[in-house]
This record gives C-alpha cells, sequence and structure tokens, in this order.
C-alpha cells in the first residue's frame, strides 16, 4: 500500500449544500444565507456541473460513506436528479434532508430507482395550526403529502421533530404523526439551535433544559411505544442531563474536527466543519480536502474548552455542547454553548441581544 | 418538575441551573475518587476518612459478652448414659453407669485388645478422628471489609453527525 492510500481520510458523511432556495421559511432555520436575499452578498444556486466537480474532487483524495444533499431545500433544483446519480455513479449513495414539500409521486417513483437510503424530514407539531406557526402556511400539509407518496413509493422516509420553547409539550404527539404519515426509518430528536438565521429568534424559541427533558421523556415514550430507537441529533451537554434517563434516545457529542464529522461543502467549494459551523476551512477549488481536514483537526485540537468546563472530566468529549452554536452565538470559539449558558452564563441575556443586535449575520 | 417555570435574567431557570451545577460536581468528583483508587493513593472511599489513624473501638458485641452460665447438664448427674450399642462384641450390654459416680468399672468390651489372629476391627467406639476443616465464619464478629464502591461515572456519549442520522453501510 502505498503512502497516498494510507493516508486517504475516510468520511462517513459529506453534507453537500445544494442550494440555498428553499420554499419555506422556518423560525429556526440555521441557514445564515436564504434564497429570498437580493443583495451583493446573497448565495448563488450552484450549477450541476459545479456542485459535480465537487464530489469528484473529494472522492479522489478521501472515502465517503454517504453524501448527504442539503440546502435550502433540495428538491427546489430541476436537475437534483441528474446530481444523485452522478453521486451514485461514483459509488456513493446519498440521504437527503428536505422538507418534503416539493415531492411529488412522479419524483418519488424516480428516487427508487437511485441509490438513495432515506429522505429525512422535520415536523414541529402534529397539525396546520402547530408546525405552520414556525414553518409558514401550507407547510404541514404539504409535508404530509410529500412524505405519503414517499412511503407509497417505497423511498425510506426519517422523521425529525424539532423542540422549541413553544412546542416542547407536543413531541410525542409530532412523532407519532410522522411515524403515522410514513416516517418509519428512523426518529430524530432535533432541539433548537440559534445559529444563522434562527439566531433572531433565540429569545422566543429556545427551550430551558426542563422542556427537552419534557420532550425527551415524550421521546423515551415514543421509542417505546412504537419499536424504534430516537437519535438525538444535536449535542446535549453531560452537566446537563442523565442520559441514561432515556435508555432508548441514543445520544452523540459534537465531532467536529474528530474523524466521526460531517464535514458541509458549500455550493461554491467552501468547506465547514458541519452543516451549522459559520468557520470556512477553505476552498476546494484551491486546496485538497486532505489539507482542509488536517487544518480543522489542528484548530479544534487547539480550541480550548469553555471555561466552564475546564475542571469537568468529559470537556474532551462532551465540548460543551454544540460549538456552531457557540460561534454564533457569542463570536469565540470557545465560548459556550447558548443552550447550556442560557442557565449558567450570568450575561447570556444582554450578550446574545448584542451579538444580534450589532451583527445581525455572521460573516466568519 | 414544572416546566412552565418562568425564566430567571439569564434566560434560564433558577432549577436548571442548580440540577446543572450539581450534576457538574458529581462528574468532577467521580474522576477524582477514580484517579485516587486507580493510582492506589489511599484506600479511602468516597467519604473522607482518616486512613492510617486508629477508628474507635466497635460497640461491645452481644456475642462478645459473657454468656450465662450454662444449665446443669444431666450427664453431670447421677444418672446413666444411654446404652452404647457399640460396646459390645460379645457379652451382654452393661448396665447403665452413672457418669461420675465411683464403681468399679467393668470390664469393657470394646478396650479388650483384639485377638492377634483377626485384624483389628473398626473401633466406632473411640473419639471420632478430629476433621481438619476450616474455622466456620463467626457471625458474631464484625464482616469482612468491604471498600467503598467507586462511583460509577455516567456513560460518555460519541462524537456523531448532527444534521441526520448515520447510516449503517
Amino acid at each position: 500500500m502505498s503512502g497516498r492510500e494510507t493516508s486517504r481520510p475516510r468520511l462517513p458523511s459529506l453534507a453537500l449544500e445544494v442550494t440555498p432556495r428553499c420554499n419555506q421559511r422556518c423560525s429556526y432555520c440555521y441557514n445564515a444565507w436564504r434564497g429570498e436575499d437580493k443583495g451583493a452578498g446573497a448565495a448563488r444556486v450552484p450549477e450541476l456541473c459545479v456542485l459535480t466537480e465537487l464530489v469528484d474532487r473529494v472522492l479522489e483524495d478521501a472515502d465517503v460513506g454517504h453524501f448527504t444533499l442539503t440546502g435550502g431545500e433540495p428538491f427546489t433544483r430541476s436537475d437534483l436528479l441528474e446530481l444523485i446519480a452522478h453521486v451514485n455513479g461514483r459509488g456513493c449513495g446519498v440521504t437527503l434532508i428536505s422538507n418534503a414539500g416539493l415531492v411529488t409521486a412522479e419524483l418519488a417513483r424516480a428516487l427508487t430507482v437511485l441509490r438513495v437510503h432515506y429522505v429525512q424530514v422535520t415536523l414541529t407539531g402534529a397539525t396546520a395550526e402547530t408546525h405552520d406557526a414556525l414553518c409558514g402556511g401550507g407547510a404541514f400539509e404539504a409535508a404530509c403529502r410529500g412524505i405519503r407518496e414517499l412511503a407509497d413509493n417505497g423511498v425510506a422516509v426519517g422523521g425529525s421533530f424539532l423542540c422549541t420553547a413553544e412546542n416542547h409539550g407536543i413531541a410525542l404527539l409530532t412523532m407519532g404523526a410522522l411515524f403515522e404519515t410514513g416516517a418509519t426509518h428512523h426518529m430524530a430528536f432535533n432541539r433548537f439551535n440559534p445559529s444563522g438565521h434562527a439566531l433572531a429568534h433565540a429569545a422566543r424559541l429556545m427551550p430551558t433544559r426542563t422542556q427537552v427533558l419534557t420532550a425527551l421523556s415524550q421521546a423515551e415514550a415514543f421509542a417505546v411505544q412504537h419499536d424504534l430507537p430516537v437519535v438525538c441529533t444535536m449535542p446535549i451537554p453531560d452537566c446537563m442531563i442523565a442520559h441514561t434517563d432515556y435508555p432508548h434516545v441514543r445520544f452523540g457529542a459534537c465531532s467536529a474536527g474528530t474523524d466521526k464529522a460531517e464535514y458541509a461543502i458549500t455550493g461554491d467549494g467552501r468547506l465547514k466543519y458541519c452543516t451549522v459551523h459559520p468557520r470556512h476551512l477553505g476552498n476546494l477549488r484551491e486546496e485538497r480536502i486532505t489539507t482542509l481536514i488536517e487544518r480543522s483537526r489542528r484548530e479544534m485540537a487547539d480550541t480550548r474548552a469553555p471555561a466552564f468546563c475546564t475542571p469537568c472530566p468529559r470537556k474532551q468529549t462532551c465540548r460543551g455542547g454544540c460549538r456552531a452554536a457557540a460561534l454564533w452565538a457569542f463570536g469565540e470559539p470557545d465560548a459556550l454553548d447558548p443552550f447550556l449558558a442560557q442557565h449558567v452564563m450570568v450575561d447570556y441575556a444582554d450578550r446574545l441581544r448584542n451579538t444580534v443586535d450589532t451583527t445581525g449575520r455572521h460573516q466568519l | 418538575m414544572n416546566d412552565q417555570e418562568h425564566k430567571t435574567d439569564t434566560g434560564g431557570t433558577d432549577r436548571d441551573t442548580h440540577e446543572i451545577m450539581s450534576r457538574r460536581d458529581l462528574l468532577i468528583r467521580s474522576a477524582l475518587a477514580g484517579v485516587g483508587v486507580s493510582a492506589g493513593l489511599s484506600g479511602c472511599g468516597k467519604e473522607p476518612k482518616p486512613c492510617l489513624s486508629v477508628s474507635e473501638p466497635p460497640e461491645p458485641q452481644p456475642c462478645l459478652t459473657p454468656a450465662e452460665p450454662p444449665e446443669p447438664q444431666p450427664c453431670l448427674e447421677v444418672q446413666a448414659p444411654e446404652p452404647q450399642p457399640c460396646l459390645d462384641v460379645a457379652s451382654e450390654p452393661p448396665k447403665p453407669q452413672p457418669c461420675l459416680k465411683v464403681a468399679p468399672p467393668k470390664p469393657q468390651p470394646c478396650l479388650k485388645p483384639p485377638d492377634e489372629k483377626t485384624p483389628p476391627k473398626p473401633q466406632p467406639c473411640l473419639r471420632p478422628p478430629v476433621e481438619k476443616t476450616q474455622p466456620k465464619p463467626q457471625p458474631c464478629l464484625s464482616p469482612p471489609y468491604k471498600p467503598p464502591a467507586k462511583p460509577k461515572p455516567p456513560p460518555e456519549p460519541e462524537p456523531q453527525i448532527c444534521l441526520s442520522v448515520m447510516i449503517q453501510e
């Protein structure tokens, strides 16, 4: 085996942001850019050839388990199926993060002949009233219709409940609605994360620890009732929760900069620690992915733990929660995850308000 | 738990803050205790206690107090033992003999020298050999020392992706 082969990184998953456009206007969206932006800094929809070239460049240097196609809303691209076919042709499957609102029967049937592991769809409520309050009018009906089309045509659908201060009490109802509609591949529990666009809504939507625990108790009940494990996708610091209280919920820690990281590629080729993270490591059109990954690991190794976590033996693995949210909320890489900070940082509200007021949106 | 508890100035709740700080302390204490035990620095457990000094003498145990004098045993009176069937090989069984009465002992058949031509028969009337067994545990003694259990730290979550769910390829 040559030296080059031994240093070839293995990425379990790599996110590709295929478009900034979206058919919804969700309050909790972690994307900093929005499709409606018209200014000079507005993100552009990358051409198909740009995306396929990025995929090819990555696969020259790294093994990728699968690509996670996200956006924006991936189904706003009319050539999405061609992109999936290209990725499949390079030996990789895909997963899709979608609101399912644009899925038609024809699209669903077309997906069945491609290598799509699953489509993950988020609901924030079990009714139009509760879901549309966060996602906009008509979103609930469209999402349910799309999930049914996918499921009826044999495409695996995973559900995701996004927990906020407003809907934490209906986790079980919402997960049940997702499951009954056809999202039976897996169930994700996602808590509100004040990043990107969502930062401006943190004061209203950020759930407290108690509210998240309430929702997790319901997620545990759902997992038992439906014999379907729930995966808590956003990390919750070890000091905030006894994970063993929820034996049917799987928890994890932030993987940014580790060998389990899910890096994200923007439409113009920049590599980020993850989809939520505001920091760009470099551009794949100018540097190889191996160089950027090495840079990310060096940077993470040099990043100090938040001061609050210094005496804690778990700081290396727990990392004080979501590093991306800390950077979004407080502008410092070694700050606390705002989900934890709201309970232990004395001037939390002032600092968060200051961040929102003065920067609006970060351009790091 | 009241999840409608209103938020404090920090945005969270007092109860949540208290729970977080308590759990953080638990994690830190667990790690400290783990280091102490694994390094063999002391035999102390979770609670601080002197390891080398002598502790307070134990309370008198009931089983160590002088027992009541035993009741007079019937065998100390002038009472005959039960007939021993093993005592006789040839003659009739001896009459009951008072234990301590001074009476000329009758010839004890079982003590008669065995016939040289015949192999010695088993002597069931002799005291059985002392069994070389381990002394049984004395329930009245204090239980054996058990080191205090090491505080068990909660499991650590592995890194994972947070956008979606990892697939098993």
